[in-house]
């Protein structure tokens, strides 16, 4: 396991997040698809939002069981 | 979260594994976190 940050496109969404990569998983639902979106689940504990929580918004779609987080043009989470 | 938004991380690296999210409900328990 080790702590990586990463972000949105724009930069004002920064995070940290302790994972490990060999849990990737690569969706087929219709957003995942159309974003090529390579899924991450971690802990909420493990994941640490650094900047940018105005800039975030929720979208759901299909059962709405599925929470997607963005506001900027590259979606960067789902909860 | 997208991997693909992680700083420095090489994607040729990752060995993803396939889920169903178009039957998200009855594929979420087989995935590990």
């Amino acid at each position: 396991m080790r702590t990586y940050t990463g972000g949105c496109h724009c930069g004002r969404v920064r995070y940290e997040v302790t994972a490990d990569l060999a849990r990737v998983s690569e969706c087929n639902c219709s957003i995942c698809t159309q974003k090529a979106y390579l899924h991450l689940i971690v802990p909420r504990d493990r994941f640490h939002l650094l900047t940018g929580e105005a800039e975030l918004a929720s979208y759901r779609f299909g059962t709405m069981t599925a929470r997607h987080t963005c506001r900027a043009p590259t979606p960067i989470a789902s909860t | 979260m997208n991997v693909r938004c992680l700083d420095g991380v090489d994607l040729a690296t990752l060995a993803p594994q396939p889920f169903d999210g178009r039957h998200w409900e009855a594929s979420i328990g087989t995935l590990e976190v």
